[in-house]
């Protein structure tokens, strides 16, 4: 019988955000039946593709304590670059996704080696990094638009498999189950936990801290690499006007997903629910028409509400494990 | 290990200072020289215009020097941004015209902000240059640096915004008119009733609140159609979704109209998505080539060309005369164009607009790149 308590209640901090998206998912049901459409679905699961893999970029950082601002200009600069390439070797898609991963693993690696070998503090790094991506990506684009022609790129973007399942989406599962092995069974994904539990214990332990740590940033941009590619297919054009708000929305879903922001807590399948809680969040916005003034202060209290109700949960369960 | 950690210090000091010159550098605004090369028009579409984007202080004193070396009245001009499509058109066509009416011209961006837009036009007053244009962020908060340009005796005229200052020339966009015209046109098409979207870019945007107004102007003519707004931007992946869940909601939704030709391409591939072509009319503004190929394809209804390029050509063609001590109207208005096939051109005379400007998409893509009308007049 204590067993089984003790099981629910170490479970209960992981459900919640299972919870919360089904609580959302049910507003969203009650106040317009046709959010349970084929169509609303089908939409939900693309626009959750490119979030969730900036999540992931976002997670990895947070891991390690640290935090990383390139996410919305550094998917923009991947993607107008990629774009010039694509042009330039005449509409190639490979060429374009090879370009694109290869942009944001280099702004990604820039971050991890100026924060490691320069010692500086990741917040100043990356915000400056942001303001030069953004320059950069107005500079190479030069405003212009590039539309996509290639077919594999509009079947990422749009295309569907069994008639209802986003190609998009199944790339986002993709890199959901690649996500979990990396952080699951290999050294970076344990070293990357470590380093936020405890970053002097992993030197101590003789583990390259800097190179791991160069590797976590790394890996980040060729998360926003990946999710500039599908931004760009399902917009079917590439211009520097597509970083949105993947930053801001990237780090709530990682955090919601139950990433600490002091590191070494995370996993893979919290941020795969907390990008779709912060997707829910804008749908139920779109769909219950909330006026725009209104919507980024009514999204920031539904994210606050939920930061607050998981602390809440946490703290309870810490006590019932006390009381046991 | 004492040298090292100097070092050390010494490398973090500089990347610091390096970041928050770069930090700085992008806070003052971009600035892009004049006297670039005019692309062949045809080629716009694809080619990479070679438009210089140069370090702010060193184009500057290039200007400067240019300035005095060959006597050409110099044109500040303030932008609000420089980083949509529409305004890198703006640029081409306004350079395009500096080369012809012979003026040089210092292109500065103020990132949205109108506390950087009162530095650079204090900035131009210092340098002394001939004229000054704006796209203002704000119509009131810049009326007193207007006035300070104006007292020095540099004419300042506002691209796209009505400057409530007898000081200050105003070019104008019939944007709020020509909406309403399309508003009507939507509205009609849709025999006055039902579920519609308008998709704007932000509040507080002169030419966003003009069109949205306009929009609000022509659908208060039809009180069975019900019209919702949406704030999207100028970001193309925010518009897909927005879209996407507008569709989602509104199955039987009949028309969207997206306020600039840069957004309604999600419009377009959301509305495809869904598999709404037929049921959903797309209207858009701006008169872009794609959009016109899309009025072409039938695949929007309509777009209204006002032209980035010739956005830019008019209004330093205005800029070159007041540089050169001509005397302008008060007020400006550009040309406009409704993009629209001919059977639906009938449509917006039956509604009333006999005089109005209507060309045909092909029409519509010439006059994209045709700047040789400004010269005809």
């Amino acid at each position: 019988m204590n067993g089984n308590k003790s099981v629910w209640i170490s479970s209960l901090d992981k459900y919640v955000p299972v919870f919360l998206m089904i609580l959302l998912m049910a507003v969203l049901t009650i106040s317009n039946r046709n959010f349970l459409s084929g169509q609303s679905i089908f939409n939900l699961l693309q626009q959750v593709s490119a979030l969730g893999i900036v999540a992931f970029g976002a997670m990895i950082v947070l891991l390690t304590a640290g935090i990383d601002f390139t996410a919305g200009f550094g998917l923009s600069l991947a993607g107008v670059t990629a774009g010039y390439v694509y042009l330039e070797s005449g509409n190639n898609g490979i060429v374009l996704i090879l370009t694109a991963l290869l942009v944001g693993a280099a702004i990604g690696f820039i971050n991890g080696a100026i924060i490691v070998k320069l010692n500086l503090n990741p917040f100043i790094t990356t915000l400056a990094m942001m303001s030069i991506c953004k320059g950069v990506s107005m500079l190479v684009s030069e405003g212009r638009q590039v539309t996509i022609t290639t077919n594999y790129l509009l079947s990422l973007g749009s295309g569907r498999i069994l008639s209802c399942i986003p190609v998009s989406f199944v790339v986002f599962m993709i890199a959901v189950i690649l996500m979990h092995i990396i952080m699951n069974k290999t050294k970076l994904g344990i070293y990357t936990y470590a380093m936020g539990g405890n970053e002097d214990a992993v030197v101590y332990s003789g583990i390259n801290k800097g190179r791991y740590k160069i590797l976590v940033y790394t890996a980040a941009g060729i998360c926003y690499g990946l999710a500039a590619v599908i931004t760009c297919a399902q917009v079917t054009v590439i211009t520097s006007n597509i970083s949105g708000d993947y930053l801001l929305d990237g780090i709530a879903a990682a955090v919601i997903g139950g990433t600490g922001l002091q590191g070494g807590k995370g996993t893979v399948f919290g941020v795969t629910i907390g990008a779709f809680i912060i997707t829910l969040i804008t749908t139920i916005l779109n769909f219950l028409q909330v006026p725009y003034l209104f919507r980024e202060v009514i999204k920031g209290l539904i994210i606050m509400g939920i930061l607050l109700f998981d602390i809440v949960v946490s703290k309870t369960t810490a006590r019932m494990r006390v009381t046991e | 290990m004492e040298k090292k950690k100097m070092w050390k210090k010494t490398a973090s000091l500089l990347a610091v200072i390096l970041c928050i010159v770069l930090a700085g550098c992008r806070s003052g605004g971009n600035t892009q020289s004049a006297g670039t090369k005019q692309t062949d028009p045809a080629d716009n579409e694809t080619e990479t215009a070679e438009t210089a984007n140069e370090d702010t202080k060193s184009t500057e004193d290039t200007e400067s020097t240019e300035d005095t070396e060959t006597d050409k009245p110099v044109i500040g001009i303030a932008m609000l941004d420089m980083t949509q499509e529409f305004f890198v058109n703006m640029i081409e066509g306004g350079d395009y015209a500096a080369e012809v009416h012979g003026v040089e011209l210092i292109w500065k961006s103020a990132d949205s902000s109108l506390d950087n837009q009162i530095a650079i036009i204090e900035n131009f007053i210092q340098q002394g240059v001939d004229c000054i244009l704006m796209d203002p962020y704000d119509a009131v908060g810049l009326i007193p640096v207007c006035e300070q340009a104006v007292a020095a005796g540099i004419p300042v005229c506002s691209m796209g915004n009505f400057i409530d200052s007898e000081s200050v020339i105003s070019n104008l966009y019939n944007d709020r008119e020509d909406t309403k015209v399309i508003g009507r046109l939507v509205g009609n098409l849709v025999a006055g009733s039902g579920d519609i979207a308008m998709l704007y870019g932000a509040t507080g945007n002169f030419v966003s609140d003009e069109r949205q107004a306009g929009w609000e102007e022509a659908m208060s003519e039809y009180t069975d159609i019900n019209c919702t707004y949406y704030e999207v931007g100028w970001d193309t992946a925010k518009t897909l979704k927005t879209v996407q869940d507008i569709l989602a909601a509104n199955p039987n939704i009949k028309a969207i109209h997206s306020f600039s030709d840069g957004n309604t391409v999600a419009v377009a591939q959301a509305i495809k998505q869904a598999g709404l072509e037929e049921q959903v009319l797309i209207s858009s503004y701006d008169g872009n080539i794609d959009a016109s190929k899309a009025v072409e394809d039938e695949s929007y209804v309509c777009t209204l060309l006002t032209g980035a390029k010739r956005v830019g050509y008019w209004n330093v063609q205005v800029g070159a005369q007041l540089a050169k001590g001509e005397d302008t109207e008060q007020k400006n208005y550009l040309e406009s164009y409704f993009i629209i096939k001919n059977d639906l051109a009938e449509k917006i005379k039956e509604l009333g607009y006999e005089g109005m400007n209507i060309v045909d998409p092909q029409k519509g893509i010439e006059l994209f790149d045709d700047l040789s009308v400004f010269e005809k007049k």
